[in-house]
């Protein structure tokens, strides 16, 4: 496992041929158990602002949530892989998908010890560490995601041997566009650092995330007087 | 002594005056002409359609396994349409889902035969050399490729749909929008590849481009006009209830 990490991370021209000549059950395992790993770890970095039962329940929501995404967004993918000219098996797309995925929740989990030391040492009830915190995970979620990014495209790139920028660009926006409702329904991350003790998924399968951005967007407009 | 100078021929000798230049072919012909797909039965023809659509083409074309072609689009077409149905159908409740289920693959598959005479009709008139046969499988396979986005897309869609609140109608109506849109104009743009391959590899018109084009708007004025008419996500119709209008209106109303 801890060579086929090192290839993902160092070589991943290497990881991606081999794993596209024999894309095995076990392989695939390594790399969903690293992956695991690392959004576990994430995810107790981010529970532990509230503490308590948030901290175990947002260190198994973490890779259920990168987990159910991919599964959701898997057949798209899939076709959007195939309609670019790449020939490939569901195996193989499930290789290269779970070798980017993988790539960033390590990025994830090597924040989480910044990010854990953030959220724990920060005060609580207070919304402006709230808002602090949220933008510090949106920045290592920015930078990791940009990371898994570039070892697919060199992943990629050394599979085809030709430009793969559409096809990449397809999976980031089918992943993000996907992504953001899963969490959305998913939520709290860092947790409301009010009355967490009840908490709950009540609110789930509830809401959506564009017409929540939309409607922050809509009275922010209307606070500033457009 | 006198030394004589050889002519310099140029490197490419430029065509006759008033003859285009033959452009290089396109990087998407040569990856189609490598393209082998053989159709080992009906159930294989959506396998074709994603990895090997230039072998797809070339049977078009050929005339070749029409039969298991015509079977498999149809079948892919159908299924996918009823899947997305009863995805479009759970907006509107648990007890939508049956009747969008039902009455989606029938817009659909109603859509096409109402435009496969137009279809064939014009392009025989404009010169396209392809049979009746051809044309039901150009059309079917349309459909096809279409239903394989709308199938890649529906656990997104479900998970919205089943994820989202009441009041967000807006959104998903404009998420499946999107869809629908994404599925067609990609069904299009096959066929209308395989017109342009077919032309670059055999000199000879399968299709119309114009006519293909202007078919294609037909076809969805008519898919339009079939959902305002059957009203597949429409939860005070009864199954067999429909309901006369032009879709226009419908849409705008509130």
């Amino acid at each position: 496992m801890v060579a086929l990490l090192g290839n993902l991370l160092h070589k991943p021209e290497l990881h991606f041929r081999m794993a596209w000549r024999a894309p095995a059950v076990g392989r695939n395992l390594y790399l969903l158990t690293a992956g695991v790993l690392g959004a576990m770890a994430w995810g107790a970095a981010m529970g532990s602002h509230v503490g308590r039962a948030h901290l175990w329940i947002t260190t198994i929501k973490m890779p259920l949530f990168l987990l159910f995404t991919l599964a959701l967004c898997f057949p798209l993918m899939h076709i959007t892989l195939l309609l670019g000219g790449v020939k490939a098996r569901s195996a193989q797309t499930l290789t290269v998908a779970l070798s980017g995925l993988s790539t960033l929740a390590i990025c994830l989990g090597a924040c989480a010890p910044v990010v854990g030391l953030f959220c724990a040492s920060a005060p609580i009830p207070s919304m402006a560490s709230y808002l602090n915190l949220y933008v510090l995970c949106l920045a290592c979620g920015v930078l990791a995601g940009i990371a898994g990014l570039r070892v697919l495209a060199r992943g990629m790139r050394s599979l085809c041997g030709g430009p793969v920028r559409a096809p990449l660009i397809a999976w980031a926006l089918i992943y993000q566009f996907t992504g953001a409702q899963v969490a959305w329904v998913l939520r709290p991350w860092i947790g409301s650092s009010y009355g967490v003790d009840g908490y709950s998924l009540s609110h789930g399968l509830s809401g959506n995330f564009y017409m929540g951005v939309w409607a922050v967007l809509m009275r922010w407009l209307k606070e500033i007087g457009a | 002594m006198s030394i004589e100078l050889e002519a310099i021929q140029p490197l490419d000798s430029p065509p006759p005056y008033g003859r285009a230049v033959a452009a290089p072919p396109r990087p998407w012909f040569t990856r189609w002409d490598n393209d082998r797909f053989s159709p080992a039965g009906p159930l294989s023809v959506g396998g074709g359609l994603l990895r090997a659509q230039g072998a797809v083409a070339r049977d078009l074309f050929e005339a070749r396994g029409l039969n298991t072609y015509i079977a498999g689009c149809g079948l892919l077409m159908v299924f996918a349409s009823l899947l997305y149905g009863a995805i479009l159908g759970s907006v509107a409740g648990a007890g939508q889902v049956l009747y969008a289920a039902v009455k989606f693959p029938v817009v659909i598959v109603g859509a096409c035969a109402i435009c496969l005479p137009s279809f064939y009709v014009f392009q025989a008139l404009t010169g396209a050399r392809l049979s009746f046969k051809q044309a039901v499988a150009a059309v079917l396979m349309l459909g096809a490729a279409a239903g394989l986005i709308l199938l890649g897309c529906a656990p997104i869609a479900w998970f919205f749909s089943v994820s989202t609140s009441e009041d967000a109608n807006d959104f998903l109506g404009l998420m499946h929008a999107v869809v629908l849109a994404l599925s067609t104009t990609f069904g299009f743009h096959f066929i209308a590849r395989t017109h342009r391959y077919v032309a670059w590899k055999h000199g000879e018109r399968l299709f119309d481009g114009r006519v293909l084009v202007l078919w294609f708007g037909l076809l969805v004025l008519a898919a339009a006009q079939m959902a305002s008419f059957i009203g597949p996500l429409d939860p005070e119709r009864g199954m067999l209830e429909t309901r006369r209008g032009f879709f226009l209106s419908a849409l705008m109303e509130p």
